[in-house]
């Protein structure tokens, strides 16, 4: 099946997933947003209340902060792929329990398997120890690349820890900027010579 | 899909290298048919690499085709059809109405081999043709950019493909080996070359070496491409059809 096809099957499934309690309290499940041939996937640690309703990733303030911080760099929200470690809202905007997480996260690993980026960006706590090192302090280690096989890993704090510490907002500007040096580094596609089309079929 | 359609070839090896030369980078697409001839344009799954194909009518020996229509195929299911070809044997094309439209593979030899597989709907964007103005142009031995590819595959993943006045350099790097491979201007198996500017840029090997697998279906192949930019192959086909390959380039800051 077409890589395009799986992954609109996959967002489906996400949708009607009902493996791990969250599906009874959330109003949507959020499978991801953005491009699927996205060379850089950025993943945070579970929808809040904007995007449970919505059913779209970072689309509350924290998604304002995160749009931001791509423009910074020449980056629009259409040019990565943005998702989370658990897909549906956790009451309250609690952390995700560490079996919600296990349940919910070969979702994750199916997006990553067919999107195939060289960048996943971790955005906080939850979804850097999940993917890079469950030990990883994100106050020691933010903005430090991990290269982990194919992929390079950059681990962020997470926007909306961002939101009320203007210092923590500076340090997200600053280490964005390594996104940006990976990011010309990084697959060119054929879109890019978009400027060059002529003719159609 | 209405209208009778009906394609035949004498030698189905040729529509066998054909589909094999699309399914080294292409899953499933859509072939357009039309009383002129058949198109494909597709990229594939990461949109590094296009593969653009054209054939005329007078491609086949007999060719009907009452009105358009859009054949949606997967190739691997395609190619392992088409690769049970023989030398001799001669191939039809049909279309049927079963099962919701199937697509009718004649193999005719020393027994009549008839396949069907299913007309897929795929949802097809429409895909605009890559018109780009290159500065280097040149027509070589389809072999000889074959062998250089795999001299240069030795060494690294990406080859860096150097177009000076006289000399289209090649060359790849890796933690240990290197290789330059040199084809000169005048030098026998190139039939053209032309430079407006020196160029230089560089292309993942293994996405090379599947594009000049269409090496087989044609002597001679016309490479094209400028300074971080696009790279073109086109290989001419029977019936003045024309199988093109676009691969993005490598750019490092």
């Amino acid at each position: 099946m077409e890589k395009v096809a799986e992954l609109k099957k996959l967002a489906q499934e996400i949708l009607k997933c009902t493996k791990c309690k969250l599906s009874l309290t959330r109003k949507n499940a959020v499978p991801g947003d953005g491009s699927l041939n996205a060379d850089i996937i950025l993943v945070g640690e579970a929808p809040g209340v904007q995007e449970d309703r919505q059913g779209l990733p970072f689309v509350g303030e924290a998604g304002k902060l995160l749009t931001s911080l791509l423009s910074s760099i020449g980056l629009s929200r259409t040019d990565v792929y943005i998702t989370n470690i658990v897909k549906c809202r956790p009451p309250k905007n609690r952390e995700p329990t560490k079996e919600e997480i296990t349940t919910c996260l070969h979702y994750l690993r199916k997006q990553t398997s067919l999107i195939k980026p060289s960048i996943i960006c971790t955005l906080g706590r939850i979804a850097s120890e999940t993917l890079i090192d469950k030990k990883l302090s994100i106050s020691k280690e933010h903005g430090k690349l991990k290269k982990m096989g194919k992929i390079t890993y950059l681990p962020l704090y997470h926007p909306a820890a961002a939101l009320y510490n203007p210092k923590l907002k500076d340090t997200l500007f600053a280490d964005i900027k390594t996104l940006e040096k990976l990011s010309k580094n990084a697959k060119i596609t054929l879109n890019n010579f978009n400027h060059y089309k002529k003719s159609k079929i | 899909m209405g209208g009778k359609f009906e394609a035949k070839l004498s030698d189905a090896r040729i529509f066998s290298q054909i589909v094999d030369a699309i399914s080294a980078l292409i899953d499933e697409g859509n072939y357009y048919f039309s009383p002129d001839g058949l198109s494909f344009r597709a990229m594939d799954p990461s949109h590094v690499a296009m593969v653009d194909l054209e054939l005329n009518k007078a491609f086949f020996e007999d060719y009907v085709c009452e009105e358009d229509f859009v054949l949606g195929v997967n190739f691997d299911e395609l190619s392992k059809i088409t690769s049970r070809a023989g030398a001799g044997d001669a191939l039809t094309l049909e279309t049927s109405e079963e099962e919701g439209g199937r697509l009718r593979i004649k193999l005719m030899g020393k027994a009549t081999r008839i396949f069907t597989l299913p007309i897929l709907s795929l949802e097809s964007e429409e895909l605009p043709r890559l018109e780009i103005d290159f500065n280097v142009k040149t027509s070589l031995d389809s072999d000889l950019l074959k062998q250089a590819l795999k001299d240069a595959g030795i060494a690294g993943e990406y080859v860096e493909i150097i177009a000076e006045d006289n000399t289209l350099k090649i060359e790849s790097r890796g933690e240990r080996q290197s290789a330059q491979i040199s084809l000169e201007k005048d030098g026998e198996g190139v039939h053209e070359y032309n430079v407006s500017e020196s160029s230089k840029s560089m292309y993942a090997i293994d996405m090379l070496s599947k594009m000049i697998k269409a090496a087989s279906l044609s002597d001679v192949v016309t490479v094209e491409f400028s300074s971080d930019m696009p790279m073109k192959f086109s290989f001419g086909l029977p019936g003045q059809g024309k199988l093109t390959y676009f691969l993005a380039p490598r750019i490092e800051k």
